[in-house]
This record gives structure tokens, C-alpha cells and sequence, in this order.
């Protein structure tokens, strides 16, 4: 009841605003465990304050992309990110933070991390069809960053 | 722009959502950078009793771009509180920076397996069980614990127990209160060979209970035989020991009440790598083994356990060693009290 409360508000908040996008992503993960991972994004990202609801599965290498059975993920990463963009001949710079939300798919739980979160980065471009690079980092709430980083590229359609 | 405000709005409310829903048992803030140029201690001078360890491997997802933390399980039982600067932590003899949380600050849901021993000799310790079990749960739930119980008789077989007729073939996690009304219901008798199948019972505990995400999981064993394993031929048992502890070790806590018998349980033996010597599983899992009166009377109050969970600590640190097992120790100091630990041959 509560997956289902929560989608229906995120999807009310993405009709509420005319711009929408949804993309794939990958990426690789500098310093920690060094993991590639893969994942969704969904939301209004355009210039001014808009909103992107992000999905991260994270891997243990990358030929496991292929093997991925979606039946035996029990964690997802779900961070939801409150972003400013700014449009500069076309291309949309954007910058953002979301907390680090952990969705335990099997017993249905969310936790959320309560001393850290996620920074971010990147730029936008194309109309339609989008192509994205990101960085993003951790920082504390004492506004100390972790020493591991991320890189991430994806590609979407935004309409 | 109000449809922008509104959808803020909205965010803020699933952020506040989200906040309220959760149960991360331990945030990993920044972790302190290990110190550098400094010697490891002489463990001789350190006592390496009352002080218990263990790596916690329950299920978690570390987020992207976040250091992967080692959690490890530390015991001081009869040391209520303690700053870092009591505490130096070696990965393959590299001291290591590290976090330190209560774990009964950050993980306060516990569920307890008592797995049962029900053969004839056991009569003392199923009293004593079911006189104590409230007792036990108050203590706990005094502690700030949310405490529930199960549990799983024994004998040669178990999901049933072949020699007593049982109403239930086990309980599963439930209220103290019915814990206590089902070992009412258990007797002592039978056992046939001096052997009992302690390791299907555990394994069954594992596998069979409906733990709680984000709960301690503790097995307290009572018995007063060795255990049977798979490789005996006796066709009772499932499991050798080399087959439960990558199992067990990091998601469960075994302890163990043990009715002293000198020709196998001796409690000055410290060589417990005999295939039928239970007492490997609770070293290794960072338990307390707790020997009886000979009579077998067991009080869950005084197996420690209570002070064991009280003092039961988290100590989060950035693993450096690319190998495959490690080698921790642990050296804790305040005041007079000095304690040593040693976990070898671990995997995270």
C-alpha cells in the first residue's frame, strides 16, 4: 500500500510540470568497492528547479549486466533529486542533491540514510532524444565529502 | 509556477514519507582515516576472556559512490559504555579508523531461537527454560530491546522431535508469553544414542523461523550431547560443520548452555574443531558458551546474554586488504580493564 502511495505521488508530481524525461543510465563507481551499475531515471528535469526520481542497481562487475535476473534483486537504490538547471545554447547544465533512500524489495521497506547524501552534477543535451554525463559524490550533513565518486552517461527521451 | 511549488511541495511530503519509514540500523557517516605510524600492541599483557566478535553480514545495499563499510560485532559484556580511544582495531595487522555505534541504539528488534535439547537428561533445563523465559524477555526488553521467541525442540530428529509427543512441532518467532506456554508443553525422554542432531536444529532454525528484517538474530542452544553431522553415516544429521558456518557466521549469534559432561564437554577444553563439538559454531559466530550445574538447570538470566546485547557495539571501518580472508584484532583498554580478540580466517 505504501510502494503504491508513493508511486502515485511521483507520478502526480511529474504530470504537474509540462517537461518530462526518462532515461537509462550506467556508470562506474571511483574509490570503495570501484562497482559499475546500472539505472532509471524518471522526472522533469529542465532549467529552473525540477524534480528526478532515480533508480541504482549497483554490480560486481560489468559482465554481470548481461546476467542480471530481475527476480533475484532484493536492494535498490532509490534517490529522489531536487535539481537546478540552467540552459546554455541547448545544453542544460544542472547540478542537484537527493537523501540515499534503500528500497528492500522482498520485505517491502524503505530505509533512508540519515547522515549522508548524494550530490550531483551534469550536463543535458539534445531535445527528444537525450544524452547525459553526470558526476556525483557523497557528502555528509557536515558537508564533508566521502572519498568515493561516480561517473555516470545514459540516454532517455525527454518530451 | 504554482504547479512547480506544488510539485515541490509534494517531494518534500514524500521525502517526510520516507523519513518517517525508516529503519537504516546504522548510518555511515565520514569514517575516520586510519592512523598511520603506529605499532600494534602486545596482546600478553591483554586478557582475551569476556570479550566476544563477529563480522555482521546481514543483508544490506551499499549506496553508489559510498565507501563499503565493514561492520564489526564487538561484546564487552560488564562494560556499559566506552569511547573510541578505548578501542584499537587491526585488519591484517593495519590499525584501522573506524565508526563505533550501540547496537541497541541503531538495531533495538531481536529475535531469539532457543533450539532445545528434549532428551531424557534434559528435564532441568526445560524447567528452567520455561521458568525464566518472561525473565529473560523483561531483562531484554529493559534494555530498550523488542524482544521475540522461538522455539525448536530436538532429539535425534527434529520438525518433530521423535521422542516426545509435541502440540506444535516448533514456535515460531512469537510473544515471550506463548515462548513460555510452549516449552510448558515440553517434556524430557528418550535420546537413544549419546548423540543428539543439535545441527539440523540450527539449521532448521535458520532456515524455518521468519526473522525480522533489520533484528539481532540470536540461537541460544541448550543441550548436554555432542552433536550428530552429516559425515558420522549415522543418517541423522544433514549438515557438517563445514557446511553451517558460512550459513551462520555474520547473519546469527549462537550461544550455547551446555550440561557439562568431562568425557566430551569439558569447560576446560579450548579446542573445539571435533566434528561433533557444537562449541565451534558459537566461538566462530561470536557467541557465549555458558556450561550448567550438572543437574542441567538452566536460567536464561544467567547465561549472560542480556549483558552480552547491552554491550554489544558496532565498529564500521574501510576494508584496505584485497585478500580473501582476513585476520582482526581487536584491543580494548579502560582503566584496569584490558581485553584482546583475535578473529581469524574471515571473509566479509
Amino acid at each position: 500500500m505504501r510502494k503504491f502511495f508513493v508511486i502515485n505521488l511521483l507520478a502526480l508530481v511529474a504530470v504537474c510540470t509540462f517537461s518530462f524525461e526518462i532515461s537509462v543510465l550506467g556508470g562506474m563507481e571511483f574509490g570503495g568497492k570501484n562497482r559499475p551499475y546500472v539505472g532509471v531515471r524518471i522526472g522533469t528535469l529542465s532549467s529552473g528547479i525540477s524534480l528526478m526520481l532515480e533508480g541504482y542497481y549497483p554490480l560486481s562487475n560489468i559482465e554481470e549486466v548481461e546476467n542480471i535476473n530481475i527476480e533475484d534483486i532484493q536492494f535498490l537504490e532509490v534517490d529522489p533529486y531536487l535539481y537546478v538547471g540552467i540552459p546554455i545554447f541547448g545544453t542544460l547544465i544542472y547540478a542537484g542533491a537527493a537523501p540515499i533512500v534503500i528500497y528492500d524489495i522482498k520485505n517491502t521497506l524503505f530505509s533512508i540514510y540519515q547522515d549522508i547524501f548524494h550530490v550531483k552534477a551534469g550536463m543535458r543535451f539534445g531535445k527528444g532524444i537525450v544524452l547525459f554525463v553526470e558526476g556525483m559524490g557523497t557528502m555528509t550533513t557536515a558537508f564533508q565529502f566521502l572519498d568515493t565518486y561516480a561517473i555516470s552517461a545514459g540516454v532517455g527521451i525527454g518530451f | 509556477m504554482r504547479k512547480r511549488l506544488f510539485g515541490i511541495s509534494i517531494f518534500v511530503f514524500v521525502i517526510a514519507l520516507l523519513y518517517s519509514c525508516s529503519d537504516i540500523p546504522m548510518a555511515p557517516k565520514a569514517i575516520p582515516k586510519d592512523p598511520s605510524g603506529t605499532t600494534k600492541p602486545s596482546p600478553t599483557f591483554y586478557s582475551a576472556s569476556n570479550i566476544y566478535g563477529s563480522i555482521d553480514k546481514q543483508p544490506s545495499l551499499v549506496p553508489i559512490a559510498v565507501p563499503d563499510a565493514i561492520r564489526l560485532r564487538i561484546s564487552l559484556p560488564g562494560v556499559e559504555a566506552f569511547s573510541p580511544s578505548n578501542l584499537r582495531i587491526f585488519e591484517n595487522n593495519k590499525e584501522q579508523g573506524f565508526l563505533l555505534y550501540k547496537e541497541s541504539e541503531t538495531r533495538n528488534k531481536i529475535d531469539i531461537a532457543i533450539i532445545l535439547d528434549v532428551t531424557g537428561s534434559m528435564s532441568g533445563a526445560i524447567e528452567g527454560a520455561k521458568n525464566s523465559i518472561i525473565d529473560f524477555a523483561d531483562s531484554l526488553m529493559n534494555s530498550g530491546m523488542d524482544a521475540k521467541i522461538g522455539v525448536i525442540p530436538f532429539d535425534d530428529f527434529v520438525n518433530p522431535p521423535s521422542d516426545i509427543t509435541v502440540d506444535g512441532y516448533f514456535l515460531n518467532l512469537t510473544s515471550p508469553e506463548e515462548a513460555q506456554e510452549y516449552v510448558a508443553t515440553l517434556y524430557a525422554w528418550g535420546g537413544g544414542d549419546w548423540y543428539e542432531n543439535d545441527y539440523d536444529a540450527i539449521m532448521f532454525a535458520a532456515t524455518a523461523l521468519e526473522w525480522r528484517p533489520g533484528a539481532q538474530r540470536v540461537m541460544i542452544v541448550i543441550t548436554d550431547a555432542p552433536a550428530h553431522y552429516k559425515s558420522d553415516y549415522s543418517g541423522f544429521a544433514h549438515f557438517d560443520k563445514s557446511e553451517m558456518l558460512p550459513v551462520l557466521m555474520g547473519y546469527y549469534t549462537i550461544h550455547e548452555a551446555i550440561v557439562p559432561d568431562y568425557s566430551y564437554y569439558d569447560p576446560a577444553d579450548t579446542d573445539f574443531s571435533d566434528l561433533g563439538d557444537l562449541r565451534e559454531l558459537c566461538q566462530k559466530t561470536g557467541g557465549v558458551i555458558r556450561y550448567t550445574d550438572s543437574a542441567g538447570n538452566v536460567n536464561l538470566n544467567d547465561l549472560g546474554i542480556v549483558e552480552y546485547v547491552s554491550s554489544s557495539w558496532i565498529a564500521t571501518f574501510e576494508s584496505d586488504s584485497p585478500a580473501a580472508t582476513h585476520t582482526i584484532e581487536v584491543f580494548f583498554e579502560k582503566d584496569s580493564v584490558k581485553r584482546y580478540l583475535k578473529i581469524e580466517s574471515i571473509s566479509y
